[in-house]
């Protein structure tokens, strides 16, 4: 488990967390949504320690998805994953998973959207971290991309059951991806529901959670 | 032939008729003015071009002084230059430290640095130093900026996932910076050369292409003067696209498929 005691916030005059208070189940999938400004991706960089903050934050070993891969260009894909882990045949497994193999000495700038992004996720399931972050991971991606990404994430996530943190503004990726949904407004959490099934959650499962959380966002 | 003419291939028939143009201009200004004390014959200034330049042992020890004392210069600056643009890049009151002595050193006078220097060194050391002052503020500013432009996201990603400092240096903010450094470095080793020449007329530095051109500015040796301001012209060049084919290397991580 994973607890965030009083954290408190603020850019210049304006407070994004005045004693907060969290706690992350282990080996959950947590989504958080909240409009633009709310603090969610202050969270995930407060966990990362990207950020100063006030409070009680564990010292936590962070594999973080930014919204772009942020991969080194410089490196090949082989490479990039070799920074993070040392160990040549979990990286070529990982490769192969994610369906990489033919991409591993390609340079980033030779990717697909998609195949760059999948390579930032091999990296973040390679990296032996306590939390996984991840910044609207999937929102440059097609919709059909956005698909074959979820059953890529959650295949991989599954072997290891890994906590995630993710952020997102698509209630799609929110109740196909998650087991937890937290919304986020001025500092607080207003809405925290949580969901169980297996993952990525089919539409025809996901339809009571979708109504709710629906309700929620709309009222 | 339209396979064999691509727009590469008409953009350098275009460049060389841009030469012969320059050459035809300077065919007509030496008819129109007839006075070889101002514009020498184009004949005259490739038979010096021959005889006087490369067919000579003495040039070719001049013109290997200059250009050694260029890259001297320019090594000297650009260390010097990294030294001080990572501290910049790295924290905000050492670059608000560092600034007022690059914006000093950016406006000094280069011809009265020049005779200051004379005065103080000698006429082999002065030029190397002036052209080391007028290099190392650009070269660092640049280098300042290709640090500053590494992206913020691959920062973060380092932080995040504990690379090591130094293999983050050398193998992810150096190689990164690398293209735009290759690039720009044929252009400072060409300003250089410039300068150094420059600062070696002046100081009428012996065995120097500046010296050369000095004496010969004296006899009136004009065609002379012509044929080693061209050579002098050319290894700027020739400079610019070397470095530009060792740039290239990058090619490998920053080109697109495709891309010539």
């Amino acid at each position: 488990m994973i607890e965030i005691k009083n954290l408190s916030k603020s850019y210049g005059e304006k407070s994004i967390y005045k004693d907060f208070d969290l706690t992350l189940g282990e080996g959950v999938i947590t989504c958080l949504m909240g409009a633009s400004g709310s603090g969610k991706t202050t969270l995930l960089n407060v966990l990362a320690n990207l950020t100063p903050f006030k409070g009680e934050v564990p010292p936590l070993r962070c594999s973080y998805i930014f919204q772009s891969p942020t991969l080194v260009p410089n490196l090949t894909v082989y490479k990039n994953l070799a920074l993070v882990c040392a160990d040549g045949a979990r990286i070529n497994e990982m490769l192969s998973v994610t369906g990489l193999s033919g991409k591993a000495q390609s340079y980033p700038v030779h990717l697909s959207g998609g195949e760059a992004q999948r390579v930032a996720i091999a990296r973040a399931f390679l990296f032996e971290s306590d939390i996984m972050l991840m910044d609207e991971p999937f929102s440059s991606l097609d919709v059909k991309l956005k698909r074959s990404m979820y059953e890529l994430f959650t295949d991989i996530w599954k072997r290891d059951k890994r906590t995630v943190l993710f952020v997102t503004h698509d209630p799609d990726e929110a109740v196909t991806l998650s087991n937890r949904i937290l919304v986020l407004e001025n500092g607080k959490i207003t809405f925290d529901m949580e969901a169980s099934g297996d993952l990525p959650r089919s539409f025809e499962d996901s339809l009571d959670l979708r109504r709710k959380l629906g309700e929620f966002l709309l009222k | 032939m339209k396979k064999f003419f691509t727009e590469r291939r008409i953009n350098f028939i275009i460049s060389v008729f841009a030469i012969v143009c320059m050459w035809i201009v300077w065919i007509i200004a030496y008819y129109c003015v007839r006075n070889e004390y101002v514009i020498p014959s184009f004949q005259d200034t490739f038979v010096s071009m021959w005889n006087d330049c490369f067919a000579s042992g003495s040039f070719w020890l001049a013109f290997g002084n200059t250009f050694w004392r260029t890259l001297l210069a320019f090594f000297i600056s650009f260390l010097l230059a990294a030294a001080l643009a990572v501290p910049c890049a790295l924290s905000k009151s050492a670059k608000a430290f560092i600034m007022p002595f690059m914006i000093f050193f950016r406006t000094l006078p280069t011809l009265a640095v020049i005779l200051i220097l004379l005065l103080w060194t000698n006429p082999r050391i002065a030029p190397v130093a002036v052209t080391t002052l007028v290099l190392f503020p650009m070269i660092h500013a640049r280098l300042t900026a290709a640090i500053d432009g590494i992206d913020t996201g691959v920062r973060q990603m380092v932080k995040v996932y504990k690379v090591p400092s130094k293999r983050a240096i050398f193998a992810i903010y150096l190689p990164m910076i690398t293209p735009n450094v290759l690039l720009q470095t044929g252009a400072d080793i060409s300003l250089g050369l410039k300068i150094m020449i420059s600062a070696e007329v002046l100081a009428n530095t012996a065995k120097s292409l500046g010296g050369m051109m000095q004496v010969s500015r004296l006899y009136l040796m004009m065609p002379r003067l012509a044929a080693l301001t061209i050579i002098a012209v050319l290894a700027g060049l020739a400079v610019n696209a070397v470095f530009s084919q060792i740039s290239r290397v990058t090619r490998k991580w920053t080109a697109k498929e495709g891309d010539s």
